[in-house]
């Protein structure tokens, strides 16, 4: 029995623009992305409030604007994009409130929702991680979290943060060099 | 990576996500795309109701501090009630017979406290026309 393979995310937003950004089409495109976009700016944000809300804005966002993607690249790419930079948006609207300095968790506020296991699921490993990752620099948390958990190629990743791929090969290997050193510490 | 607790296990994500979040996700970002529908325009909405209560309040004012001013000095204590009346009754009533019923003094008076109504209510529905083109002005421009 023949089975029909699904049709490729540049296929379906193509029909979705098309077809004057119908829902159904783009409902489909939520529930292959949701998920992917929601971790993505979770790992950001940590919180999950925080990151509901910029999830829905990268959707909405997409909506609005589907007629600017080019077709000259991965989709995915397109949609990364835009969650980047809401996220990075919604940071620094949150720096004028509060003492986070870019992403960098001076306050520790993070890290102690963290060790209080505020909205974790219980991994150990994976939260000692995250931990880790709040001790980084703003770019080398970013790479790493497209390199390691989302599983980047860095010409993905330097179409989404706009960075060199040569930055970012650095930058990927200091992090990892620092989240050794942590978890040897802790 | 060569650490060991670096592995495939730290990608599991950390973060406890809330029962069916995905499945609400999706269903707010569908009601949500559609902003045109859901805005709240309040000047629109209300601009009947905020013009008409800027005339009163205008209105209202300018009659109160006018009040206190009193731009009706008109004075008939000079006229008595039988005068009055017998001006009611004789609706033919000569220039010389009307000139001793009421004085010229009187008569200039109340002329020019005439005008000065008619001037001020015009000056009146002017600004109240001034204020009904600046909430169309603005109804544009504001939305919540």
């Amino acid at each position: 029995m023949l089975q029909k393979t699904p049709i490729s995310d540049n296929d379906l937003f193509k029909q979705f623009v098309e077809q004057n950004r119908a829902e159904n089409l783009f409902k489909e495109l939520l529930n292959r992305y949701n998920k992917k976009v929601y971790w993505q700016v979770r790992r950001i944000l940590i919180a999950h409030d925080d990151a509901d809300e910029v999830t829905q804005i990268v959707f909405i966002k997409l909506w609005q604007n589907a007629s600017q993607f080019k077709f000259n690249s991965a989709l995915s790419s397109f949609i990364y994009r835009i969650a980047y930079n809401e996220s990075i948006t919604f940071l620094n609207q949150k720096k004028r409130f509060t003492s986070l300095d870019n992403l960098l968790d001076t306050d520790g506020h993070y890290t102690k929702m963290i060790n209080s296991g505020f909205e974790l699921n219980g991994d150990e490993i994976a939260a000692r991680l995250q931990k880790a990752l709040l001790t980084l620099p703003e770019k080398q948390r970013l790479v790493f979290n497209y390199k390691y958990f989302e599983e980047l190629q860095y010409d993905e990743i330097a179409e989404i943060t706009g960075t060199s791929i040569g930055a970012l090969k650095s930058s990927y290997h200091i992090a990892v060099e620092k989240i050794k050193k942590y978890l040897d510490l802790n | 990576m060569e650490n060991n607790e670096i592995n495939n296990s730290a990608k599991n994500n950390a973060f406890e996500v809330p029962d069916g979040y995905f499945e609400k996700l999706n269903l707010n970002v569908i009601s949500n795309l559609y902003p045109a529908k859901n805005k709240f325009i309040f000047w629109k909405k209300n601009s009947k109701w905020l013009a008409a209560a800027s005339v009163a309040l205008i209105l209202g004012l300018s009659f109160w501090t006018k009040k206190n001013n009193s731009i009706l000095p008109i004075n008939y204590a000079s006229i008595t009630e039988e005068e009055f009346a017998a001006f009611e009754e004789n609706i033919e009533i000569s220039d010389e017979e009307l000139t001793e019923l009421v004085s010229i003094d009187d008569v200039d008076s109340l002329y020019k406290n005439t005008i000065k109504q008619i001037n001020y209510i015009e000056e009146e529905k002017i600004n109240a026309i001034d204020t009904l083109d600046e909430y169309s002005l603005f109804e544009d421009e504001i939305e919540i």
